[in-house]
This record gives C-alpha cells, structure tokens and sequence, in this order.
C-alpha cells in the first residue's frame, strides 16, 4: 500500500537532493578508513590510512529519502512527484560532475 | 585468508562484476531505445529490431542486475581505494580519479532510481514522460559507468 509510485518518486527525488546537498557540504554521515576497517563519525588523527565518504554519502541520503517520503505518506501529503524525480535526476548527475571538476582542471 | 586468496576473491568479483554490468547494459539499452524510438518493428531495420522488444520484460533483469553491480562495487570499492587510486595519485592521472568519482556517485544516483523506474514501469498509470525519463538516466548511467570502469581497469588494475 506505501509503496505507490508517488513514495517510489518521493524516495528517488528525495534521495538525490539530500545526496548533493551532502556531496557539497562534505558531510557524509560517517567515515570508512579501508586500510583500518575502522568506521568513524569523525576524522580521525594519526596514521589510519585513507578515508571514504561515499558509504557515509550514500547512508545519510538514504536515511534522509526514507524519513521525507514516510512523513508526506504518514501525513497523507499528495503532491505528484514523478515528473520531478525525473527532472532531479539528470539535475543530480550534472551537479556530481560539477563537484568534481577540480579532478579535470589543473 | 592468506593475500593470495584475497586476490583470487577480489579478482572473481571483479569479472562477476563486470558481467553483471554487460547483463544489465543489454536490459537497459533494449529498453531505452524501446523507449526512443516508438515506431519500432520487427521487420524493419536494425535499430527498430532492436527496439522491438517487450519493455517491460526488462523490469527484474534490470533492477536485479543493477543490485548485483551495485552491491559487489561496493565489496571491491575499499581495495580500489588502497591500490588502485593511489597508484593513480603516484601516476597524477587526476582525470582518472575524477572518472571513478562522478561512476560511483552516478551509481549512488542510479539506485535511488530504481524505486521510481519500478514504480512507473509497473503501475498502469505510470507517467509515460516519466517511464521514458528514468529510463534514459538509468541508461547513461550504466553506459558511463561500463566504460569509465573498463577504462581505469585498463590504466589500473586491481
């Protein structure tokens, strides 16, 4: 029953905002140092290796679509999402490239 | 395990995954181009041949394939981070790095995809805007992240 193509879009559209929106902050919800196998709110001092974002990243924007699109369900919010989504998409994707330009620039 | 079995396992899920990308490129780029060109048929050219195809029997090969490439990116993600990105750095192929950032963030991107893609190709009054829409996304992100993935691979393996 929740699962109607307005909370699947709510969801996606929700996802992706909450992704870039992380993304440009430079704030992912935790820190994985794989040289380690330690996970961290925070930076860590001393000699742990290199740290990775992204399964903080995608973590907090998954936590943040999940509870947006459970309150416009629980609150009986019906605003059509689907075209949005799928406007947000590619919108997303040119954002991430953009965050990245600094690779291609030297 | 000892270094070389870790090799061997991470070298197994590499192929695996890249054959769960090739499956799902198939699936994706039917469907997209099912999607674009609405004149599609059978006996007509190739493309239209290629286009002719029951969109919506690509719905679970798409998204279970896509899981399949996503979960076991995620598992190798860690040892490209330690061996391969590093070695990039030592190398200054800060372009190449770059590569792998925008494909892991598009696929964090395509897996918020998926609950819509499955929403509008399964509901009958899924937007057909929107079907078409996520659909094409999906496709460049699978598109792009096979080849940028082939390509660093090639500059650096794990």
């Amino acid at each position: 029953m929740i699962m109607t193509v307005n909370f699947r879009a709510s969801l996606t559209a929700t996802f992706c905002v909450a992704y870039v929106v992380l993304l440009s902050l430079d704030s992912p919800l935790f820190l994985y140092y794989p040289l380690t196998g330690e996970w961290a709110f925070r930076q860590l001092e001393g000699n742990h290796g290199p740290a990775m974002q992204w399964y903080g990243l995608l973590m907090g924007a998954a936590i943040a679509a999940t509870v947006v699109s459970l309150s416009l369900s629980l609150l009986n919010i019906k605003i059509r999402l689907e075209k949005v989504a799928t406007i947000l998409m590619p919108v997303a994707m040119l954002a991430c490239v953009y965050f990245m330009r600094g690779f291609f620039i030297y | 395990m000892t270094d070389n079995k870790v090799l061997n396992l991470l070298i197994f899920l590499l192929i695996f995954h890249g054959l769960a990308g090739v499956v799902l490129l198939g699936a994706i780029s039917h469907q997209a181009s099912s999607c674009l060109l609405q004149n599609a048929n059978p006996q007509g050219n190739i493309l239209r041949r290629y286009a002719s195809v029951n969109s919506s029997a690509f719905i679970n090969t798409v998204i279970i394939s896509y899981l399949i490439t996503f979960v076991l990116g995620s598992i190798l993600y860690p040892a490209y981070r330690l061996e391969v990105r590093i070695a990039f750095e030592e190398m200054q192929l800060g372009w190449a790095i770059g590569l792998f950032e925008i494909k892991e963030h598009w696929g964090a991107l395509g897996l918020a995809a998926l609950p819509l893609y499955s929403g509008v190709w399964r509901s009958p009054e899924g937007d057909r805007l929107a079907r078409t829409g996520i659909t094409l996304s999906l496709a460049v992100i699978v598109w792009f992240n096979f080849i940028a993935g082939h390509l660093l691979n090639n500059y650096r393996g794990l």
